[in-house]
């Protein structure tokens, strides 16, 4: 072959590999252009339920097993009892029962959920989405968009706990306390108030509430109750492919599901009857808030009772000043946290400190560890109220969730308080913001003093 | 018609447009076009709307008269219809001196005019007799605030002052979030703070509007006229809840505000005085309500 026809052979393969390569070029990005409006799309993409991938990770690595196929069966079987956050469902097994069917309104949770949205006489739906999800995110695990930016953290509904209530250590809210934390807002938090809202849609924000906390505590427990199931050895936790097949297996795996979903919706059932009534104190006896303008006579009782309240919180029975500090400033201990935090930090015996070892967690939703502070009594701020009342019940019930105990009491406890010796600690808390630190005699306020 | 003449039109068309949605927007006494502001109930701001109205006024002349004048110009000197080159002219003393003197005139007028309403409203704070009890004598002390309004991400918190009339003291009055109440006719003085970040606190129906400073305390006054609800508004961007920062104003007979702050007083250690207790709520079927009372 002559030198002229390799030239032009040449020439013509390497103008059909230019034009190849630049037709794949448009081509590629054409494509991919399509792909990304694909994927993008021009509508808001469909809000999902975000599995709770640190519970799974933590859960996995504590048994040393691949926890994947638990997880999908957990979040199928989690589609088929609660829905999804556009479609929300009460379970068939909840449903049964009348009790339990009555926690939450399907109408009100219909409400409540889905795109925000509203019709011609400003009813507003989506109610969810339009005032907490930024907080405490789609599927009320405390993870929003600005849940990292807030200190304290916004509460994760899915451990089922919850602070501020009227019901014992350990128990459930009633509908009454998420009400009130919904109206009142907690002061000293990121979460305001939302008052102006209508109470119907109070109520069905409550509903939701409950239903995203009782989603995610189920979640947790199927997670749980999975580890003990070998699904390489053909083990199913849900498996709806053999509902035709095998429906006795079937019905099986459902008794297991819907034993823990009945559990989890009688906590919160059982929550109303276990709400405490707290009994007055005696007629003659002086209340802080009150009796602070009161005659002479009155006035003595009450400096009578903030300062047994004083020798009560430094003493040995109720040890408050352990936590709270010898001057109540919140100082007595710091390095404690929440059980949102040890939840998985202790499960794995993980040092807050090393960043290296905590930041896989911090990837799967897990927050920043930090110390859960005693509060400070002299700020005048309280969290679960400022009524006596208040006071008094996080002194006896305790709060959920931190290192606040609940307090030992008389009748069962010989060496507890007297419910009058628990008035005296909340009048000596009341005043203590209105105590100087170095004289506490006196209670003029250092601010009153300047010029009005 | 040419072109430029059409321009012209067009250029006339706004501010027809917009001196007719003005006109309608303060003539219509209803419905969506109605964009005036709400009634003014505060004798203490009367000035505030005066001054704004002759300000608008002064405006609305100068904004017709230009207009109008941009487009006489525009259809008079149109380019197709003047075959004759335009003529460039440069300076006028007279007509510039006359032109900076009569602005300047308005504007010293109405500065004199504005720094009587801005004390009265910002630096003249009610004075109560001193030891001498005479008004107006050298030892009158500044009116303590009756009420504290603490903006905060997204809320308002607010106390009233108790039986001793100051705040800050043991018998202050934890008032309702969200909700300030005043009695009729009289004049409050309050303080404003904030717990985080810049708030401003506004009062539309009081023409009352305050920035709240972290760290400061700002005193504002007023008095309210007349019984109804009105909005409170943050007119500071403050987060991303800013639009959501909203409160009531309560206006109410003295009678029913002292009821109210009685209330609010026994409410602060006796649940069943409180509203948002559970005997005054719709409670749901399944629920028996939690009765923790004290007293």
């Amino acid at each position: 072959m002559s030198g002229k026809a390799l030239l032009f052979l040449k020439r013509l393969t390497s103008r059909l590999t230019n034009r190849l390569t630049n037709l794949l070029t448009w081509g590629a990005t054409l494509g991919g252009a399509i792909a990304l409006s694909g994927l993008v799309g021009c509508e808001v993409p469909v809000a999902t339920f975000q599995p709770n991938k640190l519970q799974a990770t933590v859960l996995g690595e504590k048994n040393s097993i691949d926890m994947s196929p638990a997880t999908a069966e957990v979040s199928a079987a989690l589609e088929e009892l609660f829905g999804t956050p556009d479609d929300p469902r009460w379970p068939a097994a909840l449903m049964e029962e009348e009790h339990l069917a009555k926690l939450v309104d399907m109408e009100r949770l219909q409400r409540a959920a889905g795109a925000v949205r509203s019709d011609e006489q400003d009813q507003h739906f989506g109610l969810y989405r339009e005032h907490c999800v930024h907080c405490h995110g789609t599927s009320g695990n405390g993870l929003g968009p600005t849940a990292t930016f807030l200190n304290p953290y916004p509460r994760d509904f899915r451990l089922g706990v919850f602070k501020f209530k009227s019901t014992p250590f350990g128990r459930k809210p009633t509908r009454t306390d998420l009400t009130r934390l919904l109206k009142e807002g907690i002061m000293g938090t990121s979460m305001p108030s939302f008052r102006l809202l209508k109470d119907d849609e109070l109520e069905s924000l409550v509903d939701y509430v409950i239903y995203l906390s009782a989603r995610g505590e189920v979640e947790r427990k199927l997670l749980a109750s999975s580890t003990e199931l070998d699904f390489t050895d053909g083990d199913h936790l849900y498996d709806p492919s053999i509902k035709e097949k095998d429906p006795d297996e079937f019905e099986a795996q459902m008794e297991v599901i819907n034993e823990i979903v009945i559990g989890v919706a009688e906590s919160w059932d059982k929550a109303t009857d276990q709400a405490i009534t707290v009994a007055a104190p005696p007629e003659d006896y002086p209340l802080f808030t009150r009796d602070v303008g009161g005659s002479p006579e009155v006035y003595g009782k009450l400096e009578e009772s903030i300062a047994s309240g004083r020798k009560i919180f430094h003493g040995n029975v109720a040890n408050c000043a352990t936590c709270h500090g010898n001057t109540a400033l919140g100082d007595g201990q710091k390095n404690d946290y929440d059980i949102w935090t040890k939840d998985w930090l202790q499960a794995l015996n993980l040092d807050p400190k090393n960043r290296e070892q905590i930041s896989p967690y911090l990837k799967l939703g897990a927050l920043k560890p930090r110390n859960i502070v005693p509060r400070n009594l002299r700020s005048g701020m309280y969290r679960g109220g400022s009524q006596p009342v208040d006071i008094y019940m996080r002194i006896v019930l305790g709060i959920d969730g931190t290192t606040m105990p609940a307090a030992a009491m008389k009748p069962q406890n010989p060496l507890g308080l007297s419910e009058n010796e628990v008035w005296d600690v909340v009048n000596y808390v009341l005043s203590l913001p209105y105590e100087h630190l170095s004289n506490s005699a006196a209670s003029v306020p250092p601010f009153a003093r300047e010029k009005p | 018609m040419s072109m430029g003449r059409i321009w012209s039109l067009m250029f006339l068309s706004v501010p027809i447009l917009g001196t007719g949605m003005y006109l309608i927007g303060m003539l219509a006494s209803s419905g969506p076009l109605a964009l005036w502001f709400p009634e003014n109930i505060n004798p203490l701001a009367v000035e505030i709307d005066r001054l704004h109205d002759i300000i608008l006024a002064l405006i609305g002349v100068v904004f017709i008269v230009t207009s109008v004048a941009l487009f006489w110009f525009m259809w008079k000197y149109d380019a197709t219809s003047n075959p004759e080159k335009a003529k460039f002219v440069h300076g006028n003393h007279k007509l510039e001196v006359w032109w900076t003197v009569i602005p300047a005139v308005i504007l010293i007028m109405l500065a004199i005019y504005q720094f009587k309403v801005y004390a009265d409203v910002r630096i003249n704070r009610p004075m109560l007799a001193g030891a001498d009890g005479t008004l107006g004598t050298a030892d009158d002390q500044p009116e303590p605030p009756s009420f504290e309004v603490i903006g905060r991400q997204f809320e308002w918190r607010i106390r009233y002052a108790g039986a001793d009339k100051q705040l800050d003291t043991a018998d202050d009055i934890i008032g309702e979030v969200n909700e300030l109440h005043a009695p009729k006719d009289v004049r409050l003085v309050g303080s404003l703070k904030a717990a985080d970040v810049l708030h401003s606190f506004f009062i539309p129906a009081l023409r009352l509007k305050n920035d709240m400073i972290p760290g400061t305390r700002q005193i504002v006054w007023f008095q309210a006229s007349k019984p109804g609800t009105y909005d409170i508004v943050c007119t500071e961007l403050c987060g991303w809840g800013h639009y959501k920062m909203k409160g009531r104003f309560v206006v109410e007979s003295q009678e029913e505000f002292a009821t109210y702050l009685e209330r609010l007083r026994k409410a602060q250690f006796d649940r069943s005085y409180d509203n948002g207790s559970p005997s005054d709520q719709p409670v749901s079927p399944t629920e028996q309500p939690a009765v923790a009372t004290v007293e």
